[in-house]
């Protein structure tokens, strides 16, 4: 049977001396992971079976939401263990090469984006936050304590019934107006503040309630990257947001740290700013 | 408890997994699998997937605790799915 490379990750050449993944099984659950060095860098690999991770087997197998599934997550499960002991660039799901010689041919073509990748990924953390809004919350929060939304209440109670209800309807689509422009600039201005403590950060899709299977809509799905010492004071801002926005309907979720999926692009390194 | 523990590999939901480490991410059409010649870089078929995906949401709120479900969370000390 024939063996394909399933690249999982690069990394520097020492640390893949160094780390001990011999006993790590791959993406299939059978095949153990090695280290293919690659000059100063060395790529994270593992065999899989042609029948199972061959091109076209591959076009059939994501018909199979359960194999796609327990494999995604078997490729995600191995990158966190990389990621917890190196400087990993990590590869997407089914990075796979027939023979090494592509993969060493592969490698001469990227090297030195690589090389800067990790060394700006070196001592980094990928984290990730997602910013939901409940509007029905938001709104009860702005008719309570929005200054100007008080200051119309109490000039209502001064006017006579005919005139209260008039101005009533209009406050109502006064407080819906604060409300949008409240969704668009919390999770711009939360952003804002999250990224002080980053090295870069990356916005990725948002969702629809369709893809959540949520009560409360996406407003904000960002990557951050943190210097591993800026983590502690980012997540402590970011409990401070969940803390602050609460009552007003804000759901922040944060999840990491993450393999740098985001921030290991190949084709965003030239055109890097800063 | 510091606030890294807190936070730790902790909710990850499938969905999140997915859109991370397939190629295209699951919201974006993709087109077929493109393979680049000579290099065998496989990535997959998103379009087959975005329908694959929702299926999967629907099916993960309405049987979450179904024998599949449960025997992928024992499978997974770092993945924890959400209805």
């Amino acid at each position: 049977m024939e063996e394909l490379l399933y690249l999982y990750g690069v990394t520097w050449k020492e640390e893949a001396q160094e780390t001990d993944m011999t006993q790590w099984r791959g993406v299939d659950d059978s095949h153990h992971l090695f280290h293919i060095e690659l000059g100063n860098l060395a790529a994270v690999v593992s065999f899989v079976d042609e029948s199972e991770f061959g091109e076209e087997v591959l076009e059939e197998k994501t018909n199979e939401m359960e194999w796609l599934r327990k494999k995604a997550f078997r490729h995600h499960e191995v990158l966190l263990q990389l990621n917890d002991g190196m400087t990993l660039i990590p590869m997407k799901f089914a990075t796979i090469f027939k023979k090494e010689e592509n993969l060493q041919h592969k490698a001469a073509v990227y090297e030195t984006e690589w090389k800067i990748i990790l060394q700006q990924l070196q001592g980094t953390e990928e984290w990730n936050v997602k910013i939901y809004n409940r509007s029905d919350l938001l709104k009860e929060h702005t008719a309570a304590r929005h200054p100007e939304v008080m200051k119309r209440k109490e000039d209502i109670a001064q006017m006579s019934k005919g005139m209260q209800y008039l101005q009533t309807k209009k406050l109502d689509s006064f407080i819906q107006e604060i409300v949008s422009q409240e969704q668009e600039t919390y999770a711009g201005n939360l952003h804002h503040r999250f990224k002080e403590f980053c090295v870069d950060t990356n916005s990725k899709k948002v969702w629809n309630k369709n893809v959540t299977g949520k009560d409360e809509e996406m407003c904000w799905n960002g990557a951050y990257l943190l210097k591993k010492e800026q983590v502690e004071p980012f997540l402590e801002q970011v409990t401070t947001a969940q803390e602050n926005g609460r009552d007003a309907g804000w759901m922040i979720e944060v999840t990491g740290p993450w393999p740098p999926y985001h921030f290991s692009d190949t084709k965003t390194v030239s055109g890097v700013e800063g | 408890m510091s606030r890294r523990e807190q936070f730790e590999n902790r909710d990850i939901a499938l969905i999140d997994i997915l859109d991370t480490v397939l190629d295209k991410g699951v919201a974006i059409k993709g087109d077929v699998i493109i393979s680049i010649a000579g290099i065998d870089l496989v990535y997959l078929d998103l379009k087959v997937l975005i329908s694959a995906v929702e299926t999967l949401v629907q099916s993960q709120q309405n049987e979450i605790s179904s024998e599949n479900m449960d025997k992928e969370k024992e499978e997974l000390e770092y993945a924890v799915e959400r209805p």
